[in-house]
């Protein structure tokens, strides 16, 4: 644990030369995968062999690297001196192959396959695609390929889904609703007899009311196949969350400069402080600029109405350059407003501008990672 | 603001990618709607402290927070309880199957049985005639189009009883265009468009009402083409002037936009402009005016 009173905040370099792997979160929209990108390249620059991972539906990472599509393998990405991969997660790839690793019997695997809940609804059990993710981050951590992992996660609206999925789902399979379906097999302990049978039975009474006859049986044969995984799934599990708290694991939290984002953030903050884990800083993206505090000159005003103007306005040209400078600077003062929020945080901020375009070529990109080592150079106005 | 919108359907679902303004706009959308009659804005499992541009409290049972305009969250958890409520009407020994361990965990295991829970709540609120209007800020693109496949898949699965009943309510529901319309939200980027687009093609393809595009953000022509190059040259000669340099970064974004608008062409939509106000009721009621004054010119 000492080491992680000594983290001195987001010093990217150091992360980018340390970390085994980096995990970038915040809600949707603010520039997850973007950053994450800019960290690969950066890191992939100074010398690392690094996996960009990505977990968003839209494919966006695959727009950001300009691939035509990203594939569940990591692919290459043409980075100027360095080593860089980038990979897509596949879900529904995936889950099928973690299905093939941990059935216990091929039985057991072309039941699940062949279920209609794992056909049609697979994607909505909750906390899959939090799993099927860190499968896929133990897989890649464990190889000997890369050195550095970077993780863009699944759009968080609570709390960290991405770390509370996986629990999540495996607390579902050993809970009690599991372990009465599998009671009728013989698997539960005939100690608890009486009581616990009376009430399985009426509780499964009260749920065929609610469903419907029929789905509860096939509902049960889906369950039963699955946690027949149950063990391999509990270990792996336990796998991903010791790695998420090695000090060589970082955090790293992307939010724009809105209040609502910036509220996020001190929420992922508290939740990542009480589970022990490393926050290397928050990256605050698309930052205004400020524009100073100078007004138009008398100079600048005459110098501008002697320009030839264009025929539609009904304001001098002056008077709009004017208003744009208004309303930058009131862009600027709202973020500024809104990152008051931040005024608690103990960790150490880095401000990249917003930019006039969207940022979907590797050019771009560069341009990004370049802006955030250069981050100081962003002023806030206020 | 009396004139409210051009779209007649009670349910408006309000989807796009993340980041792109859904709750500002689903919230400036209730606020006309209020103004013709009594609307709810619904979030689904928000689980915020407050909601980000009211501010107020937002809980499952709708609350009004401002004349005609009602507020609530539909999360899962209480959803799936009112559902078992109305299903088994007695206390007693199902009240202790309802708060048991046992039952939480079918809810989370039954792949579905969530969300089909929530869509149902949107489904009784869309019944209920004290509301005229229910609107939903919806979920991000993906998670959207996951969440309205959801009854046709559970209809496919569970075959009879009251589930597959209530499926196909929700999925007659969705497939009604006299009653639901899913709009799309965007900002004039690419990507967001891009997004805004795919939702709109599984829409068609599912044949569920949608439509317009509701551009955010967007930044108007200040500047003419001619102006622009002035501008320009000023600046490479005196680059330090802070208005010479805002005026031609605003120019820049103005024509990136529109070049990206470009990318919805052929698609019915709505150009809503950045407003520098903070977020709060202030920009609602602008925005307000914006949907209200638009929707009677178009």
């Amino acid at each position: 644990m000492a080491e992680r009173l000594l983290n001195t905040g987001f010093d990217i370099p150091a992360m980018i030369r340390d970390a085994r792997i980096i995990v970038c979160c915040g809600a949707g929209g603010v520039g997850k995968t973007t950053s994450a990108a800019a960290l690969g390249i950066l890191a992939a620059q100074a010398g690392r062999s690094v996996c960009v991972m990505t977990i968003d539906p839209a494919r966006r990472l695959a727009q950001a690297m300009g691939l035509a599509h990203l594939d569940d393998a990591p692919q290459a990405v043409a980075v100027p001196n360095g080593r860089l991969s980038a990979m897509m997660l596949n879900p529904k790839h995936t889950f099928d192959r973690m299905i093939e690793t941990y059935s216990p019997s091929e039985r057991v695997r072309d039941s699940i396959f062949a279920n209609r809940y794992y056909q049609e609804l697979s994607s909505t059990l909750g906390g899959s695609r939090e799993l099927i993710a860190m499968e896929r981050v133990l897989e890649i951590a464990g190889s000997e390929e890369f050195d550095l992992l970077i993780v863009d996660t699944p759009p968080a609206q609570h709390a960290l889904d991405f770390l509370d999925g996986p629990r999540r789902l495996i607390d579902m399979l050993d809970g009690s609703f599991t372990r009465m379906l599998l009671a009728p097999y013989g698997f539960a302990a005939r100690a608890q007899f009486n009581l616990f049978q009376h009430s399985s039975a009426a509780m499964m009474k009260f749920l065929e009311r609610l469903t419907g006859v029929g789905m509860l049986a096939d509902l049960s044969e889906f369950l039963l196949s699955f946690s027949s995984m149950f063990e391999g799934l509990k270990e792996r599990s336990h796998r991903v969350m010791a790695l998420m708290s090695e000090a060589t694991t970082s955090f790293v939290l992307v939010c724009a400069p809105a209040s609502a984002s910036l509220r996020q953030v001190e929420y992922f903050a508290s939740r990542l402080g009480e589970s022990d884990l490393n926050i290397g800083g928050v990256l605050v993206n698309r930052v205004h600029e400020s524009f100073g505090t100078e007004e138009l000159s008398a100079a600048d005003i005459r110098l501008l109405d002697e320009l030839l103007p264009g025929q539609v306005a009904s304001q001098t040209l002056s008077e709009r350059v004017d208003a744009a400078l208004q309303d930058a600077r009131a862009l600027s003062a709202a973020d500024s407003a809104a990152l008051h929020l931040l005024d608690e945080l103990a960790q150490a901020r880095w401000y990249v501008p917003h930019f006039n375009r969207d940022l979907h070529s590797l050019d771009d990109l560069l341009e990004f990672a370049e802006k955030l080592v250069d981050s100081g150079s962003v002023s806030l106005s206020g | 603001m009396t004139q409210g919108l051009p779209y007649l359907e009670k349910l408006l679902i309000v989807s796009g990618k993340g980041g792109v303004g859904k709750t500002v706009l689903s919230s400036a959308l209730a606020a006309v709607c209020a103004s013709s009659g009594p609307t709810i804005l619904l979030s689904l499992n928000g689980n915020w402290p407050a909601h980000p541009v009211f501010e107020v409290p937002v809980a499952y049972e709708p609350r009004e927070i401002l004349p005609d305009l009602w507020i609530a969250d539909v999360d899962s958890l209480s959803a799936v309880r009112e559902y078992v409520k109305r299903k088994v009407p007695f206390s007693g020994l199902y009240d202790s199957f309802l708060t048991s361990h046992m039952f939480r965990d079918f809810a989370e295991a039954a792949p579905g049985f969530q969300e089909l829970m929530c869509l149902g709540k949107i489904y009784d609120l869309v019944c209920e005639s004290r509301f005229a209007r229910v609107i939903v800020d919806a979920p991000a693109t993906g998670h959207l189009m996951t969440l309205l496949d959801v009854p046709s898949a559970t209809a496919k699965v569970v075959q009879v009883g009251p589930l597959n009943h209530n499926a196909r309510k929700i999925q007659d529901m969705l497939l009604d265009p006299e009653r639901t319309r899913v709009l799309l939200a965007t900002l004039p980027e690419e990507m967001a468009i891009q997004e805004a687009r795919e939702l709109h093609e599984f829409c068609v393809e599912r044949r569920i009402n949608t439509g317009p595009v509701l551009v955010n953000q967007h930044v108007a022509r200040r500047f003419e083409a001619s102006e622009v190059e002035q501008l320009l040259q000023l600046q490479a000669a005196d680059g330090l002037a802070a208005g010479i340099r805002a005026a031609c970064a605003e120019a820049e974004l103005a024509a990136v936009q529109e070049l990206a608008l470009t990318g919805l062409e052929g698609m019915d939509h709505l150009l809503l402009p950045r407003l520098t106000t903070h977020v709060g009721e202030d920009l609602i009621q602008r925005l307000a005016r914006h949907l209200s004054v638009e929707s009677t010119n178009g």
